[in-house]
């Protein structure tokens, strides 16, 4: 039988309040406890690497689309706030898949895009340039399977397309 | 040894196909084979009655439904299945208001993205080993926001070692 929650009620300057401690269902549906094992480590690792290729697939076709709206931006000068929202949500996504496969990098060089997009409401030619960049490291990113953090290069590739954003920013 | 979690039923809702078909294998990885998947809030809201979920883990952004309004009425509509259901949210987000924004509409714990298998691990050992009081006020129903800091009573085996 399940027991059942225990309430204390109480009051203060702003109203009152309760405080519920439901029972606690979800312990009693596991058993044993510790840490995650060897054997579920190496399996989620294993299956990490089997949706790489899904990954990387998927990100292309975001790429993709993230050129198609520079491009519209280019052809329609008027206001961007749409495209730039549209902008930091894909970069946003890009940025939270890229190190859960191992692809680090492309998770500092979206995290840079979506940083610089979440403010814009309109873009120069300067700022255009700039975000192309960033979408164009992302794919090289990808298609030369620099895992992890890229090395030298590609944290030198980062570290520019940071300070350029500081620079633009200002 | 691990937690043995097969008899755990998750929903998970995440509207990107990559990300949701990874959790969903990292949860298969755990043992944990009843997983029910949604693609945003409202499909996610419409899976909890008739899917006992014992725990959510959800994606903020996503339409038409974002992680915060599936929150939102899990704790508070009328009509929900299990306002105590404990919710995990995935986010990229970072940003402390943010963070600030999703706790203070019922979020139970934070996952970041990137995701890595102990990540979810732990946040699932601490929704089992360390549950939160729920508070009812005038203006809010949730998880208590504030965090518990417990004392550390056991000696100190760091200095033991070695």
């Amino acid at each position: 039988m399940e027991s059942e929650a225990v309430i204390e009620s109480g009051e203060v300057k702003g109203g009152n309040f309760e405080i519920i401690h439901p029972p606690n269902t979800l312990a009693s549906r596991v058993s044993g406890g510790g840490q995650i094992s060897a054997e579920m480590l190496r399996a989620a690792e294993e299956i990490v690497e089997a949706h790489t290729t899904m990954f990387t697939n998927q990100s292309k076709a975001e790429l993709d689309h993230l050129s198609d709206i520079v491009d519209g931006m280019v052809k329609n000068p008027g206001s961007h706030a749409k495209s730039m929202g549209d902008i930091f949500k894909i970069s946003h996504n890009i940025k939270g898949q890229g190190g859960t496969f191992g692809y680090d990098l492309v998770t500092d060089i979206a995290a840079s895009l979506c940083s610089y997009s979440e403010n814009l409401d309109s873009c120069d030619g300067n700022a255009l340039s700039l975000i192309r960049a960033h979408i164009d490291a992302i794919r090289a990113v990808i298609a030369g399977k620099m895992v992890g953090d890229g090395g030298e290069i590609g944290q030198a590739i980062s570290k520019s397309l940071g300070l350029a954003v500081t620079k633009l920013s200002d | 040894m691990a937690y043995n979690l097969e008899r755990l039923n998750v929903l998970l809702v995440e509207d990107d196909q990559a990300m949701r078909a990874l959790v969903r294998d990292i949860l298969f990885a755990f043992n944990i084979e009843n997983v029910a998947t949604a693609s945003d809030g409202s499909r996610a809201y419409a899976e909890l009655r008739h899917f006992p979920a014992d725990f959510v883990i959800t994606d903020w952004p996503m339409d038409p439904l974002d992680g915060i309004e599936f929150t939102k009425m899990v704790r508070t509509a009328a009509d929900s299945p299990n306002p105590f259901v404990p919710i995990i949210m995935l986010t990229a987000h970072t940003q402390r208001n943010r963070i600030l924004e999703a706790r203070d509409c019922g979020v139970t714990e934070f996952l970041a993205k990137p995701v890595t298998a102990n990540s979810l691990y732990s946040r699932i050992v601490g929704i089992i080993e360390d549950p939160r009081p729920f508070v009812r006020t005038s203006s809010y129903f949730g998880p208590d926001r504030r965090r518990v800091v417990r004392e550390f009573m056991g000696a100190d085996r760091r200095q033991n070692s070695d």
